[in-house]
């Protein structure tokens, strides 16, 4: 293995980082035997595998992915939900109605209709089309509430560490946050409270890298 | 008498260029360039659910452009609708941009580049190409590589590189070439005019050597962007 670029070195789409005897990680393509950057991010090398954290990035689904979705599309099979993705994921009625589901009786318009804000899971990633989802009935999936969206990177600063950062918000504002991976919050609370837990989330969006952002949102949210 | 270029460069001088990204705050991905008198915005939507779902592929996503010119963007007025010329240019871009993106990422969706013209003057195309892989990068496309563009022709029977438009309109022969640096591979190769062959070879390695220039510039831009405060994202 051939190292080119180490932990911590900036790339963008096209650069290459490493040759050789090595693991093709996330944001990266072997093309021949060179591992290429796939996107504009900062390098991570552990063990046999090359990976880039990206900068800027759109949300890309995974398996197992929880996830805050907009209902979309309603048919007699299922529903189509937005899920701040490529493509819109799926939710068959037989997640929600059971095995049991019959197109004839049953009718998924009576339990989901268009706008309607659910919490799932992807269940699958398919090859053709969108991700499969699934949803727990005995969580509770629907949600309501105000919808704001952050970049899906930032959404792990946002949750803090164990929840801290959420935790603390909900508390101090009596809203309940419903934070999605693929960058999609919800917030159900009083307008006024609502409005702090959005300037919350521009401070983090706007410096996700400072230290101390917890204080300085927790500061921001009494202060108002 | 020696030869002379219109706005005194040498034959292998490039115009000043300059890049800037995250231009427009609605836009997924965006750049803006500056070359020459050319002023272009580039603005990247996606990727998204592809509309209207007949025509989305379950494989693949598609990649969608549009190139079009201001009214006044040129010394004459041209109509708002689009040209043949704007029409083949949006193709002929979008064929540029589709092999660094890993459109296979993308089953259902499309991506949508639009390329605006403000002001022209000469290389445009080569401009859009360029403002339009730093877009698309910005957007977080999954990408091969970027791509970048330059033209080189022949004026007063020299073979000069990264033609404005008064010697586009008064010269012989004119090469828009795009490639994709990293990767040693040509994604647009087009020609006007009458050259022989040892004159098209020259033009072709003078504007694959001054694509590579552009690269340079994009390399730094995208450095600047993003990494501004010492490893920091600012955006």
């Amino acid at each position: 293995m051939i190292l080119l670029k180490k932990t911590g070195d900036f790339v963008i789409p096209g650069d290459v980082i490493a040759k050789g005897k090595v693991q093709a990680g996330p944001n990266t393509l072997k093309v021949g035997d060179a591992i290429i950057s796939t996107r504009i991010g900062v390098v991570q090398v552990r063990g046999g595998a090359v990976s880039v954290n990206a900068l800027t990035a759109h949300y890309t689904p995974r398996k197992g992915d929880k996830v805050v979705g907009v209902v979309a599309r309603v048919d007699t099979y299922g529903w189509e939900v937005d899920i701040n993705g490529p493509a819109f994921g799926y939710l068959p009625a037989q997640s929600v109605f059971g095995r049991s589901f019959n197109p004839q009786v049953h009718d998924p318009k009576s339990v989901l209709n268009i706008e309607d804000i659910i919490f799932c899971e992807i269940e699958a990633i398919r090859v053709a089309g969108g991700p499969l989802l699934r949803v727990s009935k005995r969580r509770g999936f629907k949600l309501k509430g105000f919808l704001f969206k952050l970049t899906p990177s930032k959404i792990a600063r946002f949750i803090g560490r164990r929840g801290s950062l959420t935790e603390a918000l909900q508390r101090e504002t009596g809203c309940h946050i419903t934070v999605g991976q693929n960058g999609i919050i919800v917030v159900d609370g009083e307008p006024e409270k609502v409005m702090l837990v959005a300037k919350a989330l521009e401070l983090v969006e706007e410096k996700p890298y400072i230290r101390g952002l917890t204080e300085e949102i927790i500061k921001v949210v009494r202060g108002a | 008498m020696a030869f002379k270029r219109v706005d005194g460069r040498g034959p292998e001088d490039l115009r000043p260029i300059e890049f800037r990204v995250g231009v427009l705050e609605n836009a997924d991905g965006s750049a803006e360039v500056r070359w020459g008198k050319n002023w272009i915005i580039v603005a990247v939507y996606g990727p998204h659910e592809h509309y209207p779902r007949h025509e989305a592929l379950i494989d693949r996503g598609i990649l969608r452009c549009r190139y079009h010119m201001n009214p006044y963007s040129t010394m004459e007025r041209k109509p708002p609708q689009p040209s043949r010329r704007e029409i083949e240019l949006s193709k002929v871009i979008g064929e540029a941009l589709e092999p660094a993106i890993m459109l296979e990422n993308y089953p259902m969706s499309s991506i949508d580049v639009y390329i605006e013209v403000l002001q022209a003057d000469g290389g445009t195309r080569v401009a859009g190409i360029s403002a339009a892989s730093l877009a698309l990068a910005d957007a977080g496309i999954f990408m091969r590589d970027l791509v970048a563009a330059c033209t080189a022709g022949k004026v007063e029977g020299n073979i000069v590189l990264d033609l404005c438009d008064e010697e586009d309109k008064t010269g012989q022969a004119d090469l828009p070439v795009a490639i994709m640096p990293n990767l040693n591979k040509i994604t647009l190769l087009q020609m006007d005019g009458m050259l022989t062959l040892e004159e098209f070879e020259t033009a072709l390695n003078l504007a694959i050597k001054g694509a590579k220039k552009v690269y340079e510039l994009q390399q730094k831009v995208l450095r600047e962007t993003y990494f501004k405060y010492g490893g920091e994202s600012k955006r």
